[in-house]
């Protein structure tokens, strides 16, 4: 059977014109209307205050919002606020809004980020949070320096979490890695990351895409892909003020960590 | 006496203008230094290029502490340039072949040296001493920027002659005229007459926002400086037809606005913030820059005009662009720090463009395409190199190179003798790069940019049409239509090096031809979809569009 391309063919139109870049921020979103639009301006700031020689794109890949999610992406425009924050920006600042191609979920989402960096060449890959209020035009900053530095192939940021999430983590998934992997990743299921554009590559080769533990645990196979291939992995130490949401059962949420551990497990034998 | 073909009074508005100094073009006497005899030898080769109008940098007597910016007689040649009949031989020989001339016309200041500050300064009761602008304190006008920061420390100067400050907005060995004197407004007549007379086509006028001075302003951009400037045109304008006055005011194309007034000021004026963005956007591979400020650029009378230039006798003016733009355009053109001098890159096109015939090609179909009459830098069409060595902003005033033979060509002098050295490296210098080897290769770069100068002149669109920038998703691609009438051009530029394919929304054009201007090839109309185009790295196209 033909696989499903991750990339529709209107967002290969916009890429097209994007050309190569240098770093490319992925924003996968589902219904986030609320606040959605505060991580998009906190970006923008980080590209013209921080990094206005590189190129630069901002792609939304939405899971089929109801909310309004991507107009509000589109539409976003900046406050007087964020103009002093920033010089007059150099560069054409890009920002693509598409939905995705395939099953819905995080990982199908992060597919098309990650197809798009590989199209468009881009030397680090960022994942942002939508719904986490926390995003800063700093915190974006520390999360593509240490990339563009080439001090790291992979950076997690920590997070608080609620504390049902914070269980699973500290007494099973934590030490299940760590004797696993032999490594000690405090966040190893946080929703943000940035990678160089080496890894995301690595990533899209493997055939993980369509499994359960992809799409239920895409988060810890990434870390666990980039612990298990050697890829020098980095860790923001500052947690962000506020609380990761919390998931909805536990049982169904150790089932799931489980499952994508063994997969992962299984990938890097 | 002297002719000129065209009888347009708006004549500027289609011109390529070319900017010389005398000093450095072609040396008739052996002295190594350029003069007017040696200039006018020369006219075959500039009528050639199919330039319009030549504009000479300063030729009066002159103690050259500013590079002939300081006049000591404003009714004479220098001598080391020849005499006034050489200079008259060399005007009307111009007019014969259909080239205007426009001279300098330093307003602000004198030198020091001028019998009219000699006279101001030699007693109080001199009645030239009003000429100028004195003090008994330096404390008048507090807070008016100093422009020299590099070598001023004050806008005032101690002379002890009358042991009084003179005003000086330039280098202390400057002292402004005192435009409130009605006696100063009269003798600047007299002397843009006696040039008028002689039969120039106009003036290129040096700092004028700085004419008059009041207490509490920045002495900058006054309506008491707009009025001499508007009595000096209406004088023009009663006495001459077809000349043009150009303004060099190196700000915002908004704050040069007023310089236009209601067509009644100047003709003219450069669009200083224009020039850096070309080259950012081509470094940048981005459009932004550029279509920034054509869409900040006001617009002016109908009878005015800009002008646009890539290099010219000073730096790469970066004043005009923000703190980050300029550490950019440093760590890009001038790693070397020795190519850098007050805000900005003391270098010429080919070495800014690292010798790449089609960044020198793009950035030139730039120059010649964008609003404004275009001003090619001499030694450009050949893509002469620079010395950032030498001192000041020499490295881009260096000799003309004519030839691989002995001094270029230049001068019968002694090396030794030549006012600066020639250009000698093994890649720009004069052996490889000289007009007479580019003239026999048809495909030269002088070669082609003849041919995009008769492009250029071959339509008035480019000269007098407006601009309306088309913005495809593809930010590489600069697209933009140019239209007078019922004529339309489109011009499409990629900014990049790698080849790009754009869709171009052209809708508003459906219907029309698009027939490239260079080679006269047709292409596929445009109809109401995406116009998609595919550009190899640099490419440019211009296309005159039809409704057959």
């Amino acid at each position: 059977m033909e696989q499903l391309s991750a990339l529709p063919d209107a967002l290969l139109r916009q890429l097209i014109a994007v050309g190569q870049v240098d770093v490319l921020v992925g924003l996968p979103t589902l219904n986030n209307a609320a606040t959605v639009v505060d991580v998009v301006r906190a970006v923008h700031v980080c590209f013209t205050r921080d990094f206005p020689r590189l190129r630069t794109v901002m792609i939304n890949s939405d899971g089929g919002s109801t909310d309004g999610t991507p107009e509000l992406i589109r539409s976003a425009s900046f406050t007087e606020a964020d103009m002093v924050l920033t010089s007059h920006p150099l560069r054409t600042l890009h920002r693509i809004v598409v939905p995705y191609h395939g099953l819905p979920g995080k990982h199908t989402a992060l597919r098309t980020v990650f197809a798009a960096g590989e199209l468009t060449q881009a030397k680090v890959v960022v994942v942002l949070d939508p719904s986490g209020p926390a995003t800063t035009p700093g915190r974006v900053t520390e999360m593509i320096t240490p990339i563009t530095r080439s001090e790291v192939e992979f950076l997690a940021p920590c997070h608080s979490r609620h504390p049902r999430d914070g269980v699973l983590v500290t007494q099973l998934v934590r030490p299940l890695v760590r004797a696993l992997y032999g490594v000690a990743l405090d966040e190893p299921l946080g929703p943000e990351f940035s990678c160089s554009g080496r890894f995301a590559s690595r990533c899209l080769e493997r055939d993980i895409w369509d499994h359960e533990a992809a799409r239920f645990a895409i988060d810890m196979w990434l870390r666990t892909e980039a612990v298990a291939e050697g890829f020098a992995v980095g860790q923001i130490w500052r947690p962000a003020p506020t609380v990761a949401g919390a998931r909805t059962r536990l049982r169904e949420a150790v089932q799931q960590v489980v499952m994508a551990l063994i997969e992962s497990l299984r990938a890097h034998d | 006496m002297s002719i000129v073909k065209s009888a347009d009074p708006l004549w500027y508005k289609d011109a390529v203008f070319y900017q010389l100094h005398v000093k450095s073009f072609a040396d008739s006497d052996g002295d190594g230094i350029g003069d007017f005899v040696g200039l006018t030898s020369k006219l075959d080769y500039l009528e050639s290029l199919a330039v319009n109008c030549l504009w000479l940098q300063p030729m009066y007597p002159s103690p050259f502490r500013d590079d002939g910016y300081d006049i000591s007689d404003y009714t004479d040649i220098h001598p080391c340039y020849g005499t006034l009949q050489d200079f008259q031989t060399f005007l009307n020989h111009a007019h014969q072949r259909g080239l205007r001339v426009i001279i300098e016309l330093v307003l602000n200041h004198t030198s020091d040296q001028h019998p009219w500050f000699t006279e101001a300064r030699s007693s109080r009761e001199n009645p030239r001493r009003d000429w100028y602008v004195w003090s008994d304190s330096d404390d008048r006008y507090r807070g008016v920027r100093i422009i020299f920061l590099d070598t001023e420390r004050s806008n005032w100067a101690w002379d002890p002659v009358s042991r009084a400050y003179y005003w000086h907005r330039f280098f202390s060995h400057q002292p402004d005229l005192n435009y409130d004197n009605p006696a100063v407004r009269e003798e600047i007549w007299k002397v843009m007459k006696f040039w008028l007379d002689l039969g120039v086509d106009g003036f290129r006028v040096d700092a004028v926002p700085y004419l008059v001075e009041r207490e509490g302003t920045s002495c900058e951009n006054l309506p008491e400086t707009h009025a001499v400037l508007k009595e000096l045109r209406s004088r023009v304008d009663a006495n001459y037809s077809g000349k043009v006055l150009l303004a060099e005011a190196n700000m915002w194309p908004e704050d040069v606005r007023p310089y236009f007034g209601s067509g009644d000021e100047f003709h003219m004026s450069f669009h200083f913030p224009v020039m850096p963005r070309m080259f950012m956007a081509l470094r940048l591979e981005d459009r932004k820059p550029l279509v920034d400020i054509i869409e900040r650029t006001p617009s002016i009378p109908d009878s005015c005009q800009w002008g646009i230039f890539l290099r010219n006798h000073d730096e790469l003016t970066l004043e005009m662009v923000t703190e980050v733009e300029r550490e950019y355009m440093w760590d890009e053109y001038a790693q070397d720090p020795q190519a850098r001098i007050n805000l900005g890159i003391r270098r010429r096109l080919a070495p800014l463009m690292e010798g790449d015939r089609r960044r020198i090609e793009l950035m030139s179909g730039l120059l010649m395409s964008l609003p404004g009459s275009p001003i090619l830098y001499y030694g450009d069409e050949i893509g002469m190199g620079d010395n950032v060595y030498l001192g000041d902003r020499n490295s881009v005033r260096t000799p003309m190179q004519w030839s691989g033979d002995v001094n270029a060509g230049f001068s019968p002098a002694d090396p030794e003798r030549l006012w600066l050295p020639l250009i000698s490296d093994a890649v720009y210098g004069y052996q490889a790069v000289n007009v007479q080897s580019q003239q026999r290769n048809p495909t030269s770069l002088l070669n082609w940019t003849r041919r995009l100068i008769e492009v250029r002149r071959s339509t008035s669109v480019f000269g007098r049409g407006s601009i309306e920038v088309v913005k495809p998703a593809n930010h590489r691609v600069l697209a933009f239509t140019r239209t007078l009438g019922r004529e339309t051009a489109l011009v499409v530029n990629n900014l990049a090096g790698t080849a790009q394919v754009v869709e171009l929304d052209l809708s508003h054009l459906a219907g029309a031809i698009p027939i490239e201007m260079f080679g006269g090839s047709i292409f596929p109309r445009i109809g109401g979809e995406p116009y998609i185009m595919m550009m190899g790295p640099y490419d440019f196209y211009w296309f005159r569009l039809r409704w057959l």
